[in-house]
């Protein structure tokens, strides 16, 4: 996958953090549509096709089975 | 499936019902061997055989029933059908009876979130988009004909209650057994343009069948006579309060008709929401919340829908031809389905006339096959993303679609997504009729149709073509290029906003085919390039490089 500029590790930790909060803040029932949304508003910010297309790719591969995710409180 | 309703009357439009007449016949067999039997009278076979006639060529149009076709059905006309129309000699007729219309309006919720303008050029005469019934476009299409009979008698001979129920190809001719309330007879024809719609007999009888996407969502078409004053916009609600999770979708047509289109739910039963009560209540819910509860309504005509984008995989097969329904079939989003028929229609025409008449190759109508096998890869591309949108085929799709109606009031560029891809003109990108050509930085390049302008004394740009190939002239005229007789001459000035529109100074020149696409276009034209590039888009014989 390729990234014009490396996040900084500290920035990278504040929004790795701020990003986990919202899901939670979103809550289980919406929490899909809450990263849909992101994904959405990143696509605009990134503005180049290929690499929206290879993050898409990236995301998909070895996407573990089950989900440890999936048993959150259903 | 709904039971055909049968009609008298719509509102102000009389249906008129004609006659089944029989030809001359011996042993059964008609007497007159015909150049060209267009099996359908519906739109796209009326409008085939008003651009034959166009070209000198009669035709006899085979219609099973006795009248127009019931309902409003399509009732989107796009600005390149206008144009078709306009050859034809229909237009001015459409426009004093259909509503143009430039915008629409989508809502999410109860919150508008996205609003579309269709383009349109200042310079451009004809809207983008006018809304009228099919009834009415096929009645004003019999009456065209009527008009083209009486300048050439017998010119379009439309036999109605005639019913194609046998087809032989036993060269030459085709035989097609015609079966009439009086008796049946044997039709002989040079060539068949099959326009019999989606459940062509002519397609299963050459053991053809349509290939491609069939998609899950079911839409309820109900057309109502409501004294509403809504402006004409196309208006689209995404999970509306009053019916939470479909899409619905409405259109105002001419004389009080409104048409609202609504899906039905995942697991929804068909037979249960095609009844009236259940059709009635969620109409009367729709308008209560629209702020039109109070008006009187009543329903006029009603039709299931579901989406697919289908095409046969050649149109041409020797000498039977297939256009519109019979030839693909594509989801109404977008409003490409009876469009592409009149350009299917439109394309064809002059490419039969031509090889029927001697002055074009027989090459012609392979490349009627690959422009509009070509057109349909680009409708069905562009509707299924609108399908995609408007009746989301799985999870993820439901999610994103959220995900963008949400954001939607907020975030411009994610609001584009919902915009809902109306039909526009058709670029023939890798046309056997294009030649070489010059980059003149604007105006339409090869394959692309001519951006129809207001002239200088009000015509538009399409009124002056000709019947045939056109050479547009920038700037003085160059005797030099020495044009034949059949090819009409529009010299216009090498400067203003209509050249720079064409990117045209001084010699610049396109030529121009009779649908409207342009074949070649240069900077600087010589006889030589223009020989050239009128021979190739003409497939003549011998005279291709």
């Amino acid at each position: 996958m390729t990234t014009s500029e490396q996040l900084p590790a500290a920035a990278r930790d504040r929004v790795y953090a701020r990003c986990a909060r919202a899901i939670t803040q979103a809550g289980t029932t919406r929490e899909a549509l809450f990263l849909a949304r992101l994904a959405l508003l990143l696509f605009e910010q990134v503005g180049d096709e290929a690499r929206c297309l290879a993050a898409i790719e990236e995301a998909l591969v070895e996407l573990p089975e089950p989900s440890l995710s999936a048993t959150a409180d259903d | 499936m709904i039971a055909e309703q049968r009609f008298a009357r719509i509102g102000p439009f009389v249906y008129q019902t004609h006659p089944a007449t029989l030809p001359a016949l011996q042993d059964g067999v008609e007497t007159r061997m015909h150049r060209v039997a267009i099996c359908g009278g519906g739109p796209v076979g009326l409008a085939t055989a008003l651009g034959l006639a166009r070209h000198g060529v009669p035709s006899v149009v085979l219609e099973a029933d006795d009248t127009v076709c019931m309902g409003s059905r399509a009732i989107c006309i796009s600005r390149r059908s206008l144009e078709i129309l306009q050859r034809l000699g229909a237009l001015e007729e459409i426009l004093s009876a259909g509503l143009p219309w430039t915008s629409g309006r989508s809502f999410y919720g109860e919150s508008e979130v996205f609003h579309f303008e269709m383009p349109q050029d200042p310079l451009q005469k004809l809207p983008p988009m006018l809304n009228l019934q099919q009834y009415v476009i096929e009645q004003l299409l019999v009456d065209a004909v009527a008009r083209v009979n009486s300048r050439n008698p017998g010119m379009i001979e439309i036999r109605w209650q005639s019913k194609v129920t046998e087809l032989r190809q036993s060269t030459p001719d085709i035989h097609l057994r015609i079966e009439t309330p009086h008796s049946d007879y044997v039709l002989r024809a040079a060539w068949l343009v099959a326009c019999d719609g989606g459940q062509s007999f002519v397609r299963n009888a050459l053991g053809l069948a349509l290939h491609g996407t069939a998609y899950e969502g079911r839409y309820v078409i109900i057309d109502i006579d409501l004294p509403s004053d809504y402006p004409t916009e196309r208006r689209a609600w995404f999970d509306p309060p009053w019916r939470r999770g479909a899409t619905v979708l409405m259109h105002r047509q001419p004389d009080n008709l409104w048409r609202i289109d609504y899906q039905l739910r995942h697991g929804e039963d068909t037979a249960a929401a095609l009844e009236p009560a259940q059709m009635h209540a969620f109409v009367q819910q729709h308008l209560t919340a629209l702020g039109e509860g109070h008006l009187k309504w009543t329903p006029v005509w009603t039709s299931l829908y579901r989406a697919g984008a289908m095409t046969l995989e050649g149109y041409r097969h020797g000498r039977v031809l297939f256009a519109g329904n019979a030839a693909h079939a594509l989801p109404i989003f977008g409003v490409r389905g009876l469009n592409s028929g009149f350009e299917d229609a439109d394309n064809l025409a002059w490419k039969l006339a031509y090889v029927i008449t001697g002055q074009g190759g027989d090459a012609l109508l392979d490349s009627f096959n690959e422009e509009r096998l070509q057109a349909f890869q680009i409708n069905a591309e562009n509707a299924l993303r609108s399908t995609e949108f408007m009746s989301p085929p799985s999870r993820g799709f439901d999610l994103l679609r959220e995900a963008v109606l949400s954001l939607a009031a907020r975030q411009q560029g994610i609001a584009q997504l919902i915009n809902p891809r109306q039909t526009a003109a058709i670029s023939y990108t890798a046309s056997p009729l294009s030649s070489a050509s010059d980059d003149l930085g604007a105006g339409p390049a090869p394959g692309e149709v001519l951006l129809d302008v207001t002239l200088d004394d009000g015509s538009m740009l399409i009124q002056n073509l000709g019947v045939g190939f056109t050479l547009l002239i920038f700037g003085a005229a160059d005797q030099a290029l020495q044009v034949p007789t059949n090819v009409t001459c529009v010299r216009l000035a090498a400067h203003g906003e209509l050249a720079a529109r064409y990117g045209a100074l001084e010699g610049a020149a396109y030529l121009v085919r009779p649908d409207g696409h342009v074949a070649a276009r240069w900077r600087r034209a010589t006889a030589a390039l223009f020989r050239a590039a009128l021979a190739r888009a003409q497939q003549a014989r011998g005279e291709l490089v």
